[in-house]
């Protein structure tokens, strides 16, 4: 009886957690959702743009640079963020065992943020763009930005140090890591290109950089963090080896801050720079692979629960993208590769690859564990479910290889010496084509999820006692297949 | 319990035992979750171990190519061999003689798209209204000094084309117009749109061309019929160059057979 | 559920103590950054923004003289900014004049369709 007395102060617990912090993590979720579908349909346009270059060729704010440059942004800054700020608020309230109490300062923070999105790619598509990669949000936007993100992440910290004591979850290395890893990035990179006068083809390299620390330092610990939390969660079992987990987040802190400057190798920079980006970016293959065998090991033990449980399969589908991260990450920064793929699709196929086949998937994952906790009601549909996760790996599995592979063959073409440059240009057509359909692929299944999870937002989601699983397994309920139905 | 105010009284129509079931139902989700445990410590294989030792090769060999890591190293700027210079294989590709005219004509027609086009067309038959056709006008076919003026200095006031009288205003085009460039462009535009005159404005002549644009002064501003008819009806100073004599495309030097 | 592990004055310092970490690299490099930094005298990039600048101040001088007021006889050359005063005074001073224009539907053209 005491176990059940305990596993009840546990419930009674997290459901106080949850109900704290309802309000701003299913904001985040929701407004980052409706960014994702608004990228998403930007990325198709930039991609039908690209072989089809009249099309809708009398909208001069939706032309290819800044339709681009928007998709880009919106899925950073619109959806990326928004993700992580909710997985941060609600992981870390629930690793410290502490309600949140500030949750209007982070809700009102959030709409903030939004404004400060809105604001930016209304910029961008009328012209105003910086043109510095992933930071062209006119450069008034940055202070915003960075307000908002101080009042969202330092109340994490604060629940971080009055937590109830005793084990510092795995989850908790990386969250406080990306929390303040980010700040550090954010203003090193701004100050640098914006405030102080610096050498231009140095403010080049620094956007570099910022572009790969963004998304080793930030997003990728943030995924982690995540799986390290689902992985052990539903499948029951222990993390697999909890020295590995040690030594795998010590490895990305170590080689992450060093990666990014290598896409300007043979620019007139002191040449070091190059190689220690590509160095540091092949070296990544060590804590992908350190993670993804520790997560994926996790599953592996209760590989029922994988198959059953959406929150899982997302994980574990981000986690094996991870790994492919790590792996391509050592074939694109070879040098003798890098000099064909350095101006070709290659870079886009293997940032969607860490934005959306690692980070989004991974989030993906952490939204249907989260959801139904915070509004107390189940999935609706396993069929959605099930279009939005095949959709979803389809579709990210076609963009990263049709854009690596069409990048590869694009660079080499532009490196043959004698033949046209318009052979390089136009070989990528077939590509792509192959994209724009990739891209709609990902606009169907997240058009599925923005629905599923409007729906369960605005509380209509199931109310039962069972959750809802990929596979139908309780027939042998006493409460029926449905479950037991509140009507509380 | 413990964070509300005040605990709930006993009373005898409470059933702690349904409040909880009520509360455990309430919070399904939460209810069933396992515990996060951390501690597991299994071997790792040794697979992993030999894919991160290959890593670490290939990463060490990109660092190491690098060079010297050290402050010093930042001083250098020049990354060599990474980009193209000569074509891999060791050749150079030397350019085949053509004739002069029809290198002038090349040359001179990427300045015209440049520099021409917008006003007077790609085929040289102007907008009708404000700007007159190059092709079959005495202006272009006539004389060479008359002609590098008005693209020097510009136009300004009537000017009688083709039977018409065109009413428009011309900028200077001397801007960054090297005398190579002028020489191409008017010997392009003599021997286009339907102009036969069949010769070369040489270099030379461009650069008597560009002197005597100098010595009218960059500030009189664009030039106007009277003044082309009275100073400017000759022809530039300068040896007459042969149109089929052989050059090398980019040096513009004249090859001996 | 220690309450003595959770004060006020435990967030109040925590909520300080995150912002400056967060602050701290920026603070840094602001700090930091002017002893680091070094002008680059370089007498080659020198010559080239010399010449560079050169060729843009012949072409600022030279699109100058498009943009100054000029009168030639009849017409005049007048900067973009005054351009339609300019024209508009012109056409104050001038009569109408007589054109062979005609307007559908007004006397004349009926007169002359009549005719037809």
């Amino acid at each position: 009886m005491s176990n059940q007395l305990s596993n009840n102060l546990d419930s009674s617990l997290r459901t106080s957690i949850d109900r704290s912090v309802s309000n701003p993590v299913m904001f985040f979720f929701t407004s980052g959702a409706a960014w994702l579908a608004v990228a998403v349909l930007l990325g198709i346009l930039t991609s039908v743009k690209s072989h089809w270059p009249s099309f809708l060729e009398g909208c001069g704010a939706l032309n290819t640079g800044r339709a681009y440059i928007a998709h880009l942004n919106v899925l950073i800054y619109g959806w990326a963020f928004q993700a992580a700020f909710g997985t941060i608020v609600w992981l870390m309230a629930r690793l410290c065992r502490k309600p949140s109490e500030k949750s209007g300062v982070i809700l009102m923070a959030g709409h903030l943020w939004n404004l400060g999105v809105s604001i930016g790619i209304i910029g961008i598509l009328l012209g105003k763009g910086t043109g510095v990669p992933w930071m062209e949000f006119p450069v008034a936007t940055w202070v915003i930005f960075l307000i908002c993100y101080v009042l969202i992440a330092v109340w994490s910290f604060i629940q971080f140090r009055v937590r109830e004591g005793g084990h510092v979850y795995v989850s908790q290395w990386y969250l406080l890591s990306a929390i303040f890893l980010f700040p550090w990035i954010y203003g090193t990179a701004n100050i640098f290109i914006f405030v102080f006068d610096g050498h231009p083809v140095m403010t080049s390299a620094i956007a570099a950089w910022y572009k790969s620390a963004v998304v080793l330092l930030f997003f990728i610990p943030i995924a982690i963090a995540s799986a390290y939390y689902i992985a052990p969660k539903v499948t029951g079992r222990p993390v697999y080896s909890y020295n590995l987990a040690i030594f795998g987040f010590w490895s990305l802190m170590a080689v992450g801050p060093w990666a990014g400057m290598q896409k300007l190798m043979g620019a007139p920079l002191p040449p070091l720079l190059g190689y220690l980006g590509a160095g540091a970016a092949i070296l990544f293959f060590i804590p992908a692979i350190t993670v993804g065998l520790n997560i994926l090991m996790t599953v592996r033990s209760n590989g029922e629960r994988a198959k059953q449980s959406p929150s899982l399969r997302f994980t574990a589908a981000g986690i094996i993208a991870l790994v492919t991260m790590g792996i391509f990450g050592i074939f694109l920064n070879l040098p003798s590769v890098l000099q064909g793929v350095q101006f070709s699709m290659s870079g886009y196929g293997y940032e969607m690859l860490a934005l959306y086949g690692v980070f989004t998937m991974c989030m993906f994952g952490a939204i249907y564990f989260i959801v139904p906790r915070i509004t107390m009601r189940e999935w609706l549909s396993i069929r959605f479910i099930k279009m939005h996760f095949n959709l979803s790996v389809y579709g990210i599995i076609a963009i990263v290889i049709g854009s690596i592979l069409g990048g590869y063959l694009q660079g080499n073409a532009q490196q043959a010496w004698d033949e046209p440059w318009m052979n390089a240009a136009t070989s990528t057509y077939a590509w792509n084509v192959f994209n724009s359909f990739a891209w709609f692929f990902i606009l169907i299944s997240n058009l599925f999820f923005c629905l599923h999870l409007l729906l369960m937002w605005m509380r209509l989601g199931r109310r039962s006692n069972h959750p809802t699983l990929l596979i139908e397994k309780h027939g042998d309920s006493p409460h029926g297949l449905e479950g037991k139905i509140q009507t509380t | 319990m413990s964070e509300e105010n005040s605990k709930p009284d006993l009373n005898e129509d409470s059933n702690v035992l349904e409040s909880h079931m009520d509360l455990i139902d309430a919070s399904a989700a939460s209810s069933r979750e396992n515990h996060l445990r951390e501690n597991g410590m299994e071997p790792v294989s040794l697979w992993v171990f030999l894919a991160c030792g290959i890593a670490l090769i290939i990463g060490g060999a990109v660092i190491g190519k690098g060079g010297s890591i050290s402050f010093g190293a930042l001083n250098d700027y020049v990354l060599n061999g990474y980009i193209q210079g000569d074509p891999p294989g060791g050749e150079v590709v030397e350019m085949q003689p053509k004739p002069i005219i029809d290198v002038f004509v090349k040359n001179g027609a990427k300045i015209y798209q440049a520099k021409c086009q917008g006003c007077h067309q790609s085929n040289g038959l102007g907008d009708g209204a404000n700007y007159p056709p190059l092709g079959n006008s005495e202006w272009v076919t006539g004389e060479t000094a008359a002609l590098s003026q008005i693209i020097m200095n510009g136009l300004m006031g009537p000017i009688e084309v083709d039977g018409r009288v065109w009413n428009g205003a011309m900028p200077s085009q001397a801007a960054g117009m090297t005398a190579a460039d002028l020489a191409a462009v008017m010997t392009y535009i003599r021997n286009s749109f339907g102009n036969e005159t069949g010769d070369v404005v040489s270099v030379e002549m461009g650069e008597n061309a560009i002197a005597k644009y100098k010595e009218r002064g960059v500030a009189a501003g664009p030039i106007q019929v009277a003044e082309l008819e009275s100073k400017y009806k000759l022809n530039l100073e300068g040896e007459v160059v042969d149109p089929q004599v052989k050059v090398n495309p980019e040096t513009l030097e004249k090859i001996e057979e | 559920m220690d309450p003595k592990r959770d004060t006020t004055l435990k967030r109040f310092g925590a909520f300080w103590i995150g912002l400056f970490i967060i602050l701290s690299f920026g603070l840094a490099t602001l700090l930091l950054s002017p002893f680091f930094t070094r002008e680059i005298e370089d007498p080659a990039l020198q010559k080239e923004y010399d010449a560079r600048l050169a060729v843009k101040e012949e072409i600022d001088a030279a699109q100058a003289t498009q943009l100054e007021y000029k009168e030639n006889g009849e017409s005049a050359q007048v900067p973009p900014k005054q351009a339609y005063k300019f024209t508009a005074k012109q056409l104050l001073e001038s009569k109408p004049t007589k054109s062979d224009q005609v307007v559908p539907g007004s006397p004349t053209d009926l007169e002359l369709n009549a005719k037809k």
